[in-house]
């Protein structure tokens, strides 16, 4: 009986052991907090509050009627597959992102947030 | 019985042997990265000369990048899809016993991206729009094209 799956089991074995998963995560980090959002308002909120709250701003932009500020950060989800002749590899990153539009004199005329770091998925490429 | 059992033994060793010297010797490699969330193509839902920079940003959320020149204010929504295929072939074993080796290898990398560009003007104004969703594009098809 033992001989009987002794084959079978030992080639699984050594098939098995010439496969390889990886689950990885990488963060581009920044400490800002979304729900400070709440506390802005348009027409009130400075660039000096935004950064007082959000803290330094990942980039800034100078536009034709003043400036954007904006704050990122992402996540990146990677799965990887070797098997024996065959290996796959996906990537998932997904970003959170605000945007904040001041006028000329730095008064917050609007801004928009993506929060969307928690939709990265780890998966197969398929 | 002895027998029988020891040219198993054998068997098992020698394709034990075989898949692990072939392993990495021909393989195919398929890679796959997603930057964003989908991108819906925008249809009428923003108008000419009426739409502004907030109504984006409300329906939209925040801009992956965001350009000015000329007067001109751009807020560009993207997500990209790369892919990445390969098969190679080599024989590390024949490197290390002659002085030949086999190495073959093939890889094709494309990567397509679906962006949404609004320009408005000064005022904040919509004043055009435009839409392209490359990764409905075949990947074999778009890789060999010129």
């Amino acid at each position: 009986m033992i001989h009987r799956y002794f084959f079978p089991l030992s080639i699984g074995f050594i098939l098995f052991c010439t496969g390889c998963f990886v689950f990885g995560n990488n963060k581009e980090y920044h400490p800002f907090d979304p729900a400070d959002l709440e506390s802005i308002q348009p027409g009130i909120t400075t660039a000096t509050d935004i950064s007082g709250l959000f803290g330094a701003p990942t980039n800034t932009i100078e536009l034709s009627n003043g400036n954007a500020y904006i704050y990122h950060r992402s996540v990146s989800k990677a799965t990887l597959i070797w098997l024996i002749f065959i290996s796959f590899a996906n990537y998932d990153t997904q970003v959170d992102q605000i945007v904040f539009f001041f006028d000329k004199e730095d008064l917050l005329t609007h801004y928009g947030a993506s929060i969307n770091t928690d939709k990265a998925e780890y998966g197969l490429p398929f | 019985m002895g027998c029988h059992f020891n040219s198993r033994f054998a068997m098992i060793v020698l394709a034990g042997s075989i898949l692990l010297s072939l392993s990495g010797c021909l393989s195919y490699q398929y890679e796959r990265r997603v930057r964003g969330i989908e991108i819906e193509d925008p249809g009428d839902a923003y108008t000419l000369g009426n739409t502004s920079i907030s109504d984006v940003l409300s329906s939209l959320g925040a801009p992956d990048e965001v350009y000015s020149f000329d007067n001109t204010d751009l807020l560009v929504y993207q997500r990209s899809l790369f892919q990445e295929s390969g098969l190679s072939l080599g024989i590390p074993v024949l490197k290390m016993a002659t002085a030949w080796s086999v190495d073959i290898s093939a890889t094709g990398a494309l990567t397509r991206y679906d962006t949404l560009t609004f320009w408005f003007d000064s005022q904040g104004v919509l004043q055009d729009i435009v839409f392209e969703k490359a990764s409905d594009r075949p990947y074999l098809k778009t890789l060999f094209s010129q």
